[in-house]
């Protein structure tokens, strides 16, 4: 039945697109695409869920199938049209990432928490680098490099694709109602990574440029780092501050103004360069820890969630430039496999060096797989950076996270599985 | 796929005949039409008439019927093959600049440029600021004294029904705010369209066949007077008002005239389903509200009906439309859309499990469905009315579920949709306004009137007070649906002035509202 239904919907699309000659809609083309992807997004996860692989490996993969690549039921535009829509998801999802961590319960693991961050993250952005530079043959843009410049770019394509996903694992959570020293630290480090690989991206990258020899790169790179490190979590304080005030104070409509918030994030935050996920997840930290709203806040988003999970994947998946990573296919595979035995193999040493919990050691590397939307602004920004070769550089980056995003969730969820944090549940919550 | 439950009273069937007959309903006038042949009016006239928007129909773009036509189509029509449109093909149109973001796919959609580091100060100093001033507003709007100060006013149900979130959307588009940027309000667009689809499916879905079934003669008759009537007076009256704005004494077979005057008689004869509560419960009181609920629900049918004919008959020329229909052709389409987008959404219903789900599959479906409306240029309004009238009547639904969500989302979806309206609409509109006094006073008096003829013989069932409530009623989300989907539709000239005279007409008419029930409390105080 789902999947008549979804052949049903693809049926209403063609028809839809077949109003206009060339099948190009205008304006109504956004409300159709927007409706059309939560649809078949939803579908599709019903559909993978009954093979027991992630909801969310069904959105995403709902996106490659409808989106430009594959059917062309959405075009480009349609796509590209609804990049607000995916900003105020990414801020909502960064909100529900800040309400989920509870600092007094992640402080017994702040040892670990390090650990695995310097450990698993450091250490596999090592081994990518290495593993760049060593795979130069295969890779044009670096084999046309001297060493020393090689070696730069290696370094900053390792903190490029080390970076991972707090979206996928707050999603997957929220999916598997999972429970957790597993869950709880995979997302404390997600988050803590994620910081990690903007300070890191800034300075390498400035690095790098400083070293082709532009001018004045460093000095520009620092100052623009330490704007969207500290201003981003000056502003997320106080719209934390100003959400915490309004859960307390006013009754109704909280709904609307975290919209309004997120809306405002996702766009005049994007023309002051603060990093969206980084304001409203210290906002969701905020009013977590220090208003005491968290309920009142996960009961105001929480009718979204599905919605909003449902099309940022959906729209990651159908951003999916699949021919990039076929055109690098054995390059990538290698660094695939470094990056997944780095992580998963980083977190067991770390875990076994602090002595942290077994399950932590065992399980909690395979929730750093999963890879979406930070790693993918990262390599525009690289290409952006260094536009001589950044295309090229981009092919590798974009494919890895392809191949993240789709495998990265159905192995956490089979961890997560294994690890008995799942809760019993079949369907949907 | 669960089983259907076994339904012996036959309630269910009993549910789709009055489904049936809703449809026959909505297909009634425009079979009647499809016998009336209007005078046709040569092109070149047409032409003059429709200002200065208009571009002379060329063989690419003179189409039939529905105005989606070419010169093959030209060709059998000369043949005798194609029937003459029954409303000539209304001319294209180039949409006014504040609605171009909502329509347009010609606005850039880069990356949003990046501020100077020197001015980054100031714009968090102004996002800051905004909060705060949202966060004021929303604390004020619940405090007592506040309150207390609207009852005095006579502006509490204006706020209540959501129009600061307009005064807000025209705030917010301007550019010393600069939140609400063409490129913003291009990328909010679905939520528009969401709003249309939602108000048009909430009509449907509220419109249960029992009511029907509990319809009584006379309930039929005050709702067919209270429609029929205020449609006439404000039909006249905007349509005089707008002969002589627009100069067109001699052109009253013009269908750009003849298109507004008609939004404006079926916006004007809503009401909104909030005078409900002004409706006593007391001796007797349950049968009088339930004739009274059944005249709103007759009326918004009536509204449902009224777009439908207009977007199916007065189409725009569309050089790129590769569907080529008669008016009635695209009736039968948008019927057809809304049962197969209805039947589509029950068994999407019937397979989802988990409220989370549910309210993704329902918003889904809704702006999918509005997107698709919009994008054959149908009214989304009404595609989704038939999708909800269909879900409403359709068995083995979880109905408790589906309506707490509903009502759950209808407010807040309905604000944003507001905002987006306020953003959109034209304000400094000189003869918008003046049409907007004419709309309102023949508005009140369309009602007033048809209350007076219903109350012949005292057979309408109505007391006193539901008689006032009907007749001093105010304008519903319905009614701000239809034009605004009539501006969608039609996104130039004449019509951003029927926007201002109903959007505006709305405002004003919650205050009058609230002004004359104070006075009739003060008055029925008072000793005989």
């Amino acid at each position: 039945m789902k999947l008549l239904l979804l052949l049903a919907l693809a049926g209403f699309m063609h028809a839809a697109l077949s109003f206009t000659e060339g099948g190009q809609l205008a304006s109504q083309g956004t409300a159709l695409a927007f409706g059309f992807l939560i649809v078949s997004a939803v579908l599709a996860g019903r559909v993978f869920q009954d093979v027991r692989l992630p909801r969310l490996t069904g959105y995403l993969v709902s996106g490659i199938v409808v989106g430009p690549q594959v059917l062309g039921l959405l075009s480009q535009p349609m796509v590209d049209s609804l990049s607000l829509v995916n900003g105020v998801a990414i801020g909502l999802i960064a909100l529900s990432a800040g309400v989920e961590i509870h600092l007094p319960t992640m402080r017994p693991l702040l040892r670990v928490l390090l650990s695995i961050t310097g450990l698993a993250v450091g250490g596999t952005i090592v081994l990518l680098a290495a593993g760049c530079l060593a795979l130069r043959s295969s890779l044009p843009f670096l084999a046309s490099l001297p060493l020393a410049q090689a070696v730069m770019v290696s370094v900053v394509l390792g903190v490029v694709m080390v970076a991972q996903s707090p979206a996928v694992v707050v999603a997957l959570r929220q999916e598997t109602a999972a429970e957790g020293i597993v869950i709880r630290t995979v997302l404390a480090v997600v988050v803590l990574a994620d910081l990690v690989v903007i300070v890191l991206f800034a300075i390498t990258s400035s690095v790098a440029k400083a070293a082709f020899g532009a001018e004045g790169a460093l000095g520009s790179a620092i100052g623009m780092l330490a704007w969207k490190v500290f201003g981003s979590a000056a502003v997320g304080a106080v719209i934390g501050a100003l959400i915490g005030a309004f859960l307390r104070r006013i009754q109704g409509g909280a709904a609307l103004f975290i919209l309004t918030a997120c809306v405002i994030v996702a766009e005049v935050g994007a023309r002051l360069e603060l990093d969206p996920l980084l304001t409203l997840l210290v906002a969701g930290l905020l009013v977590r820890n220090v208003t005491g709203q968290h309920e009142a806040l996960a009961g105001a988003i929480g009718a979204s969630a599905l919605p909003v999970y449902a099309l940022f994947f959906a729209v990651a998946g159908a951003r999916i430039h699949l021919s990039h990573g076929i055109q690098v296919l054995v390059p990538l595979v290698i660094l695939w496999l470094i990056r997944g035995v780095g992580l998963t193999g980083g977190t067991w040493l770390a875990a076994r060096v602090v002595q942290g919990p077994r399950e932590v050691s065992r399980y909690a590397g395979w929730g750093l797989i999963p890879q979406a939307g930070l790693a993918l602004a990262l390599a525009t920004l690289f290409s952006d950076l260094f536009p001589e070769y950044g295309s090229q550089a981009a092919a590798v980056t974009v494919g890895l996270v392809a191949l993240n995003e789709i495998v990265g969730p159905v192995l956490f969820r089979a961890a997560l599985g294994r690890s008995g944090e799942v809760a019993k549940l079949v369907s949907p919550p | 796929m669960a089983p259907l439950p076994d339904r012996t009273d036959n309630a269910a069937d009993r549910r789709l005949i009055a489904s049936a007959v809703v449809a026959v309903v909505l297909l009634a006038p425009a079979l009647g039409l499809s016998m009336w042949r209007p005078p046709m009016m040569p092109s070149a006239e047409l032409q003059r008439t429709t200002g200065a928007d208009a571009e002379p129909p060329t063989a690419q773009d003179g189409g039939v019927d529905g105005g989606e036509g070419d010169a093959a189509n030209q060709d059998v029509a000369d043949q005798g093959l194609l029937r003459e449109p029954l409303v000539p093909p209304l001319p294209p149109v180039t949409p006014t600049p504040e609605l171009s973001p909502v329509l347009d796919d010609k606005i850039p959609r880069a990356e949003p440029e990046p501020l100077a580091p020197r001015d980054r100060p100031g714009a968090v100093v102004r996002i800051v600021l905004g909060l705060v001033v949202l966060l004021a507003l929303a604390y004020l709007s619940g405090h007592h004294t506040v309150q207390r100060v609207e009852e005095r006013l006579g502006v509490s149900q204006v706020i209540t029904a959501g129009f600061p979130f307009v005064l807000l959307g025209i705030v917010a588009r301007t550019p010393a705010v600069g939140v609400l940027t063409d490129d913003v309000l291009a990328q909010l667009n679905p939520l528009l369209r969401l709003g249309l689809g939602w108000i048009g499916f909430m009509v449907g879905f509220r419109f249960d066949s029992r009511l029907l079934e509990r319809l009584v003669p006379r309930t039929v008759v005050v709702a067919a007077l209270l429609t029929v009537i205020p449609f006439t007076v404000i039909l006249a009256a905007t349509g005089g008002m707008l002969a002589l704005v627009e100069r067109l004494p001699e052109q009253l077979s013009n269908p750009v005239f003849m298109r507004d005057a008609i939004i404006l008689g079926t916006a004007g004869s809503m009401t909104a389903y909030s005078a409900m509560r002004l409706v006593s419960s007391g001796d007797g009181g349950a049968d009088r509200k339930e004739a009274a609920r059944g005249v709103l629900r007759l009326e918004e049918l009536a509204g449902i009906v009224g777009l439908a004919f207009i977007a199916a008959y007065f189409r725009a020329q569309a050089p790129d439309a590769s569907w080529r229909l008669p008016g009635t052709g695209w009736l039968l389409l948008t019927l057809g859309l809304g049962m197969a987008a209805g039947l589509f959404m029950y068994l999407l219903l019937r397979i989802v499990s988990g409220r989370n789900e549910l309210i993704a599959v329902v918003l889904g479906a809704i702006i999918f469905t509005a997107g698709f409306a919009g994008a054959v240029r149908l009214s989304p309004v009404v595609v989704c009315f038939v999708m909800g009238l269909l879900l409403t009547n359709a068995p083995g639904l979880p109905r408790e579920d589906l309506t707490a969500i509903l009502v759950r989302l209808e407010r807040p979806l309905y604000f944003l949709f507001l905002l987006i309206v306020g953003a959109l609409w034209k304000v400094g509109e000189p003869r918008g306004w003046g049409l907007m006094l004419v709309f309102v006073v023949s508005r009140l008096a369309g009602k007033a009137l048809a209350v007076r003829l219903a109350r012949v013989r005292r057979q309408d069932g109505l007391s006193r007070r539901e008689r006032r409530v009907l007749a001093v009623a105010p304008v519903g989300p319905l009614a701000l649906a239809i034009v605004i989907n009539a501006q969608l539709l039609y996104p130039g000239g004449s019509i951003s002035m029927i926007v201002t005279a109903v959007l505006g007409g709305a405002i004003v008419t919650e205050i009058i509202v609230q002004l004359s029930r104070r006075w009739w409390a003060a008055a029925d105080e008072q000793p005989r």
